[in-house]
């Protein structure tokens, strides 16, 4: 079987994971209570009378049995139609595009911030091996790691923002749309800052640790003790020799990591005023907005079977083996 | 920069040589030397932050916070709360009642026009009050503020009238809370779906301008309001969900008001930088934290244990300590501002010994080998609901339980989301629920109290008392203020004695507004913003503006 076949087999497989999935979640919503209270409004849920409850349940539907608007729902899903949000009746799929352009922004910059400095240190440890455990790095790396980043987005604002007024405290831009393109760039790039900082510097110490210990492994084994031997040094050694093999958990963790760009952090998002999908899917369940929280939910699914099947494809183009194994 | 500063410094001398040589003293008694005060100018922006985008701007379907709070500069009622919440004339100049009490009749301005020009007529209230009781408009929270309403008919181009089936009190107030929109500006049938509640038409003090998702709505000032122009050239209301970072972005200039959370309220208070920037406030708001005990309970059918439960909480002590005093303990649901609150009915104490007696004539007693109490072989052992979202529920849910432990009764706290809370309180599937809720500028209680279905459709605990039925529906058609308040005394007394909920306290709000604004008034109701003209108001002195006209 080619790759390709492999490929197409493990997208029909999906399917079923997929309908199992959004099924999961609806039956989940059904149960949830505080449906009708959520829909009259903060204030009107209060106010709520046995005959607005019927009003309630007559506009939206609920009067309907379950599995009459979940096939309803299926069904449009195929023509990838999401519904509309009850909250604000505009298109889920129009929603949830605006929350997540500024989420995929956020998250990339964070990830390449995370890679970039995790990677090159993650080889520095692995080659002064003998600083082992006990390490300044690695004690740093296991505080930040512990450190709640949401106490230190408020650290982060009120010494940057507040105390020194060098960057933004929150929001994504204060220019106006429609400005020139770089200008609009740098604005945004200030506004990037802390949330990008305070999104990456958790997973340094994981990373970084990881690259480590592929390193160090690969390290020892004998084509590249035999490379040792014919003298080649020991930058050259790690950087060309070893990382590339050392690269092949790093891309399968990469691929597990694209569901997550679209992961939304509610408290990043929140203290930064960030409007991302993080934030939408919080507010959407508090307000029991369903057809949203089915939405984020069915491309959520989507985005982890994708990731791991991209990670699958991308191991085998690394390491033809790999390839030979799955194709057998 | 320089240009600004040099101005200021041309109207400080200009000041001083008209006034005498007297320093100009801002409002809440901090001075402001450069800031002399040559009376109301117009200019300036006021930025306030908001936890979230309206859902929608469709100022009749809305529920949400905001936009009510956008609706309330960008359109009118006919009329309006008072800062003392008093019935304010607004698009209505003056208004009768018929004799029977059952007709309506509003005489409108003449000449207001809507913010494109077009004239507003009583064909527009006529069309608004088609669109509220419209089910296909989802009008969920204002539908039943019409519930008695037989017509609305135009008599001419200013005279509304308004049959009633059976005269009420709440007429009249109804109206202050339906912004009246544009006949025009619809096509039949498309009301819901109009792309006008994108960017509403009003005829309010602050015309729509722009609305960027997740970032900011803009409203600027409408040079043909009927009161005259608003001094503010703009109001911005930021999007900043994190209470925190609201806060920040007011020390650092980017809004111009801010809540401040009870905790921050004394450092912020004694800092002098903060107090010669900022002006605190502090104020009631119609909010009420209670505690219901549901009677269909084999615990709380007793009017003696319910009380019990009031005595074991040391309310004083947490509004003072804790809570910073940001608060009024409360003795019934009658707000200190509501019309007929009984300033002399005092909130029962803390008292744990009486609680304990009243307890043992319940029949709850202690059993001397393990000092639990209980009745019957049951031990007196029950669940506390409680929502997240605030710490007010689970410090006081803390208290009661430290209470009673005393007492030898023990409680289970458990917490929900408020949507879940409100089920569980509406199904009566619950023993105790802390819970709190907005009050209406009306004291009319009958929907907490009434033991109808209908009537009573908040009355959670299952409270049933034939006089009280009768006086609630007595106070709801009592015209005259000397009957209608001695009726609600009664009620409230009659709520002391009954203890149906424990009526916990009456948070106020606290927040800071940059010193910058003058003419800033406080309803004692109402709060900063929300009260009318409130707002319409405030300038801010030339030399202060951070946006000076043009």
């Amino acid at each position: 079987m080619t790759l390709a076949g492999y490929a197409a087999r493990r997208l029909i497989a999906a399917v079923p994971t997929l309908i199992g999935i959004t099924l999961i979640t609806f039956l989940l919503l059904e149960i949830l209570p505080g449906r009708e209270a959520a829909l009259a409004g903060p204030e009107g849920g209060s106010f709520l009378t046995g005959e607005a409850v019927a009003r309630i349940r007559a506009t939206y539907h609920l009067d309907e049995p379950a599995w009459r608007r979940y096939l309803e729902w299926l069904l449009r899903l195929c023509r990838w139609d999401l519904g509309d949000s009850i909250l604000d009746g505009r298109p889920v799929s129009q929603v949830i595009q605006e929350a997540a352009v500024p989420t995929l922004v956020l998250n990339v910059v964070a990830l390449a911030m995370a890679f970039c400095v995790s990677v090159p240190v993650g080889v520095g440890w692995a080659r002064r091996r003998r600083a082992g455990r006990g390490g300044a790095g690695s004690l740093v790396s296991y505080l930040l790691y512990a450190f709640p980043n949401f106490a230190a987005a408020l650290l982060l604002q009120q010494f940057f923002s507040v105390g020194l007024g060098l960057l933004p405290l929150q929001g994504t831009n204060d220019l106006p749309p429609g400005s020139p393109f770089w200008a609009t760039a740098r604005d945004l790039a200030a506004h990037l800052i802390l949330p990008a900082v305070c999104l990456s510097y958790g997973s340094l110490a994981y990373l970084a640790r990881f690259t480590r210990t592929n390193l160090l492994e690969v390290l020892t084994r004998e084509h590249l003790l035999a490379a040792r031997g014919r003298g080649i040094g020991e930058t050259v050694l790690a950087w060309r020799h070893a990382l590339r093999n050392a690269l092949i958990p790093l891309i399968t963790l990469l691929g597990l990591l694209v569901p997550a760009l679209l992961g939304g952090s509610v408290l990043i998002e929140t203290v930064f005023s960030w409007p991302g999908l993080g934030r939408l899917y919080f507010y959407s369940l508090q307000n029991r907005d369903f057809p949203v929280v089915l939405g984020l939910t069915t491309l959520t699914a989507i985005l982890t079977l994708a990731g791991a099947l991209l990670a699958d494809l991308l191991c085998a183009i690394a390491d033809p083996r790999f390839a030979e194994e799955v194709t057998r | 920069m320089g240009k600004g500063f040099a101005r200021a410094w041309l109207s400080l001398a200009l000041a001083l040589a008209l006034s005498g040589c007297r320093q100009a003293t801002a409002p809440g008694g901090a001075s402001h030397p450069a800031a002399a005060d040559a009376g109301p100018v117009d200019g300036d922006w006021f930025t306030l932050p908001i936890d979230s985008d309206p859902t929608t701007l469709n100022f009749i379907s809305g529920t949400d916070t905001y936009q009510e709070l956008v609706a309330r500069y960008v359109a009118d009622t006919l009329v309006d709360e008072g800062p003392a919440l008093e019935t304010v004339p607004r698009l209505a100049l003056s208004w009768e009642f018929s004799g029977d009490k059952k007709t309506l009749t509003l005489h409108l301005r003449r000449g207001v026009r809507w913010h494109d020009g077009a004239a507003f007529t009583s064909r527009d209230v006529v069309f608004t009050y088609r669109q509220v009781i419209n089910p296909a408009n989802r009008a969920l929270n204002k539908i039943d503020l019409f519930r008695d309403v037989v017509e609305v008919s135009a008599l001419d181009e200013s005279t509304v009238r308004v049959v009633y089936r059976e005269p009420t009190i709440l007429a009249l107030a109804a109206w202050s809370r339906i912004p009246i929109v544009a006949e025009h500006l619809f096509r039949e049938g498309d009301f819901a779906s109009s792309p006008v509640h994108r960017a509403p038409v009003g005829t309010g003090a602050y015309r729509f301008v722009s609305w960027e998702r997740g970032r900011q709505l803009v409203l600027s000032a409408n040079d043909d309001y009927f009161l005259g122009r608003p001094h503010l050239d703009r109001i911005v209301l930021k999007i900043i969900p994190s209470r925190s970072t609201q806060l920040q972005a007011l020390l650092r200039g980017d809004v111009d008001w801010s809540p401040v959370p009870p905790e921050e309220w004394e450092s912020r208070s004694r800092s002098a930088d903060f107090r010669r920037r900022f002006r605190l406030f502090r104020y009631p708001v119609l909010y009420l934290w209670y505690i219901a005990w549901n009677e269909k309970s084999p615990f709380f059918s007793d009017s003696r244990v319910r009380t019990a439960m009031t005595l074991s909480i040391d309310r004083a002590s947490y509004l003072r300590s804790v809570y910073r005093g940001a608060g009024t303990l409360a003795a019934s649901i009658f707000h200190p501002h509501q019309f007929g609150y009984d300033p002399d009915l005092s909130p029962l104490p803390f008292d744990l010994e009486r609680a304990g007696r009243l307890l043992d004539e319940a029949g709850w007693v202690r059993d001397p080998r393990d000092r639990v109490r209980r009745k019957g072989g049951r031990e007196f052992r029950f669940t506390l609901l409680i929502f997240q979202g605030t710490p007010v529920q689970e410090q006081i849910a803390a208290l009661l339980q430290e209470g009673l432990a005393s007492n030898g009764v023990s409680v289970d706290i458990r917490i929900l989301d408020f949507p879940a809370l409100l089920d569980r309180l509406q199904k009566r599937d619950f023993e105790a629920a802390i819970s709190g809720r907005l009050l209406t500028s009306d004291p009319d209680p009958t929907l907490f109290f009434h033991s109808d279905h209908q009537l009573g459709a908040s009355n959670y605990v299952g409270y049933s008392d034939p006089e009280m039925d009768r006086l609630l529906l007595e106070g709801r058609h009592a015209f005259e203020p000397v009957e209608r308040g001695a009726i609600y005394r009664r009620v409230q007394a009659i709520l002391q004695r009954d203890q149906p909920y424990t009526f916990l306290f009456f948070p106020f709000s606290t927040a800071a507004l940059s010193a910058r604004f003058r003419e800033v008034t406080l309803s004692p109701a109402s709060g900063l913003l929300r009260w009318y003209p409130g707002l319409l108001n405030w300038y801010v002195p030339l030399e202060l503006q951070k946006h000076p006209r043009g």
